[in-house]
């Protein structure tokens, strides 16, 4: 029997409660799929880089900086794992300049809009971590289960020499910068997702964003979700964000942390 | 009929043991079996077979959780008949597709056979699973335990097609560093 095969057979190996719920979540889902099609959420935000431009060399200044701006025509994004290297298309795009490396960072929500808000959020740290995930909110009139809010962290590092941070699949409507305590940049606005999620294929979803950016050290918090603008504002408000010992490094995004960003950031 | 009274159905060897069964988890197993044979008349012999090991596996087997119990029935049915079709033949579908994403992660010339690393793999992966993030374990689960099509997956869960592909390699990324590291080295 070849390995592969068996890899297949050991699937058993998978809880009884996972492999239960994953059957009901997938019939239940399937119910309301046939009120409608589509997608619900797609990708937000997404570590790419621009493969030919890629290389590691660190700029002679001490801040970063971020500029958005929409794609240009026939302009791609490459993003490379495992020597599988994919297009993502996307209309808005934010490019950063900066060193190479910058302190990792870790968050708290100090505010949900109600007590079993989050669906994931770390676990025996006193609220610290760098990704919360609200549960589903349900549209009754579309028959879809929308994500209501994700929060996770990146760092401009990644995105410098050539790379770029892409608003996929989401068209901006206006961005409204300002600045918030202690010299935070926080870019707030809804954006229209390019897949429509009834049947007709004529609703095509608003998504709310907030992103926090902070020149001085170089790291970048996305507060996105279908809940509604004012939640996830005083979602993003309501933040602490303390910085570790540790750096990061462009070099470890091409690793193990990509593996982690990009399952952050694809939806 | 709750499943402690189907369970004790087999345990006392009745009759009624597969009806019930077949009445609350024919169509489960049958999309199980189907999702890997790809054939309707394959997929409903194998549901025929997952009620006959059920009923050679209890007792002594008492399954607490008897949907569980019987998916894996069902999947080792069904697989165990997809090989036998495809011996000869490498051929597309989905379980075809899901071996080639699986080979990513294992090489093949490992001596699996033994039963004691069946049981190692089969806790491997469940640990694996267990230390992934909910979204992640429904997708993983609903690949690669279901051999649900990746579309259908984006569909019932509102994702993009492309996030679930790029989710599953990252995850598949993910096992093979765990099964490296466990000494299944590809």
């Amino acid at each position: 029997m070849r390995a592969n095969e068996r890899l297949l057979e050991a699937m058993n190996g998978i809880d009884g409660e996972t492999v239960l719920r994953t059957a009901a979540l997938l019939e239940k889902r399937e119910d309301k799929l046939r009120r409608r099609s589509g997608h619900v959420w797609r990708t937000i935000l997404i570590a790419a880089v621009i493969t030919s431009l890629l290389s590691v060399t660190a700029y002679a200044v001490s801040q970063f900086s971020m500029r958005g701006r929409p794609v240009r025509t026939g302009e791609t994004f490459t993003w490379t794992y495992n020597d599988t290297t994919r297009e993502w298309p996307c209309k808005y795009v934010f490019e950063f300049e900066g060193p190479t490396e910058c302190p990792e960072v870790e968050f708290r929500a100090g505010w949900a809009p109600t007590a079993d808000y989050w669906g994931w959020l770390p676990e025996n740290r006193d609220g610290w971590g760098t990704l919360y995930e609200a549960k589903e909110i349900y549209n009754e009139e579309l028959g879809v289960y929308m994500p209501a809010c994700v929060i996770d962290v990146c760092y401009a590092p990644q995105f410098v020499n050539g790379g770029a941070m892409i608003l996929m699949d989401f068209t901006p409507n206006e961005i409204v910068e300002e600045e918030w305590d202690g010299g935070v940049r926080a870019l707030c606005f809804t954006a229209v997702a390019g897949h429509a999620i009834d049947r007709e294929q004529t609703v095509f979803p608003t998504g709310s964003f907030v992103i926090l950016f902070y020149p001085e050290q170089g790291w970048i918090i996305g507060v996105r979700g279908y809940d509604s603008m004012e939640n996830i504002e005083h979602i993003a408000r309501s933040l602490e964000v303390r910085a570790l010992e540790k750096t990061v490094t462009q070099a470890d995004f091409m690793g193990e942390r990509e593996v982690e960003f990009g399952d952050i950031y694809i939806g | 009929m709750e499943d402690s009274a189907i369970v004790e159905l087999y345990w006392q060897r009745s009759d009624r043991a597969i009806a019930e069964t077949a009445r609350k988890y024919g169509p489960y197993c049958h999309r199980i079996t189907y999702n890997i044979c790809e054939n309707l008349q394959d997929a409903e012999e194998c549901v025929n077979d997952t009620w006959l090991a059920a009923w050679n596996a209890m007792p002594d087997e008492r399954p607490t959780l008897l949907g569980r119990f019987l998916a894996c029935l069902a999947r080792n049915a069904a697989i165990g008949r997809w090989r036998e079709r495809h011996r000869l033949k490498r051929g597309g579908g989905e379980t075809a597709l899901a071996l080639d994403e699986l080979a990513e992660c294992l090489a093949d010339g490992k001596d699996l056979d033994a039963e004691l690393e069946r049981r190692e793999l089969e806790r491997l992966i469940g640990d694996f699973v267990a230390g992934l993030r909910e979204t992640e374990r429904t997708v993983f689960t609903a690949r690669y335990f279901y051999l649900t099509p990746v579309a259908q997956i984006a569909r019932r869960l509102g994702f993009s097609e492309s996030k679930v592909k790029s989710m599953l390699l990252r995850l598949r990324g993910r096992l093979r560093q765990r099964l490296e590291k466990e000494g299944y080295a590809l």
